[in-house]
């Protein structure tokens, strides 16, 4: 399958996908939340079930769509679909949650294949961490990485700031950019 | 500011030495272990925690603060059970102290024919950096090559490549593969690198509409 113009964002619930894809969307980002019931219900009144959805709309006409993956496990089936094809992805992963290498785990298994497709252009975000500042989260988060053999950027962000989510994506387009590349040069 | 202008005859290039700087403090007093408040007057303070690997700052006016004569700079001894208020990375502050320091310059030590790479990525939204910053990160995770190459591979400016390295050496994560090696395979002349430069018109105008964010 071409390659699509589409970037992912993925992680679990309340780690920040569709506020981090409203930051930088050109549209009013187009979600399919529902009222949260079990567990979610006590982290947010309403989570994502299908998907989000956003674009960057560039010079040309071109689109880079933007998808939020739904954060719940019983929706994963939708991880795959969504992640069909595309160039690149964005994880996200609350420091606040129980097990946050946990979750980087998970969502790396589940995204590998896709991920290695697009010739691993990933990025971590790890978000909540203004009021919760374990200094060494990062450093654990990137000896996760290297021993999935991934030296893919992470970074400590703020999905509600621009800027922040900004650096995460300028980062995903240095990994795509042919000159850093040697075998996507070749 | 300083206005070093020492030379490396070997290289013919600018050269900054840590100790004149807030980083050569910070360094040493990593070293020695010792909870310590270092303090220029009026421009700001930082709090060092070596065994904690962390640090808490209270800087006006981060590139003025890092650029000063360390001479100017006042210190005096915390207690060792004290604790950061609001604690960072230690890596994060040696990272800013070298780029702002740098202005241009490699750390002494280093030489443009280093063969070098990076374990990992800084922490990018929480730091100073250049337009290609990124760039750069991406390149030498993925490819260890010459710092010259660098510049070359990515066509840009040499000082550039200079500040963004020696903040990533002085911040512990960036090691060197080969020193000042006479023939570097990787090291090809400029001539024959592949022009890359001109990027697909999407990552052209990705670029230009993320950076414009």
């Amino acid at each position: 399958m071409a390659m699509e113009h589409k970037i992912i964002f993925a992680g679990p619930v309340g780690s920040g996908k569709t506020t981090s894809i409203s930051s930088v969307s050109d549209i009013m980002v187009v979600g399919t939340e529902a009222k949260a019931s079990d567990d979610v219900a006590l982290r947010k009144a309403n989570t994502t079930v299908a998907m989000d959805y956003g674009v960057l709309n560039l010079e040309g006409g071109m689109k880079v769509h933007l998808y939020g993956t739904p954060g719940q496990d019983r929706f994963n089936f939708m991880w795959e679909i969504l992640s069909e094809g595309a160039m690149g992805f964005v994880i996200l992963i609350d420091s606040l949650r129980p097990d946050p290498l946990g979750d980087l785990e998970t969502y790396i298994k589940a995204f590998g294949k896709p991920i290695a497709k697009s010739g691993d252009a990933l990025v971590i975000g790890v978000t909540r961490t203004e009021n919760n500042r374990h200094t060494d989260l990062l450093d654990r988060v990137n000896e996760r990485l290297a021993a999935a053999k991934l030296t893919v950027p992470a970074f400590e962000v703020d999905g509600r700031k621009r800027e922040d989510v900004k650096q995460l994506l300028l980062a995903l387009l240095a990994l795509l950019d042919p000159t850093t590349s040697r075998s996507r040069t070749a | 500011m300083l206005q070093d202008n020492s030379v490396n005859p070997l290289a013919g290039e600018k050269y900054f030495p840590p100790a004149d700087y807030f980083l050569g403090l910070a360094q040493r007093i990593l070293s020695s272990g010792v909870n310590t408040r270092i303090v220029l007057e009026n421009r700001g303070e930082v709090s060092l925690f070596p065994a904690r690997y962390e640090y808490s700052a209270d800087i006006a006016d981060m590139a003025e603060f890092f650029q000063t004569p360390a001479a100017q700079f006042k210190t005096s001894s915390l207690g060792p059970t004290e604790k950061p208020q609001l604690p960072k990375h230690v890596g994060e502050l040696l990272w800013q102290a070298a780029f702002h320091a740098s202005q241009g310059r490699l750390v002494e030590g280093i030489s443009k024919y280093d063969v070098v790479q990076f374990r990992r990525w800084p922490n990018l939204p929480h730091l100073p950096k250049t337009a290609n910053t990124a760039r750069i990160c991406a390149l030498l995770t993925r490819h260890p090559m010459t710092i010259m190459l660098v510049h070359r591979q990515l066509g840009i400016d040499k000082e550039e490549v200079y500040s963004v390295y020696s903040a990533a050496h002085s911040a512990g994560i960036a090691s060197m593969v080969s020193q000042n090696p006479q023939a570097v395979a990787s090291d090809v002349p400029e001539a024959a690198l592949e022009d890359t430069s001109g990027k697909t018109g999407l990552f052209r105008s990705l670029f230009s509409k993320i950076s414009g964010l």
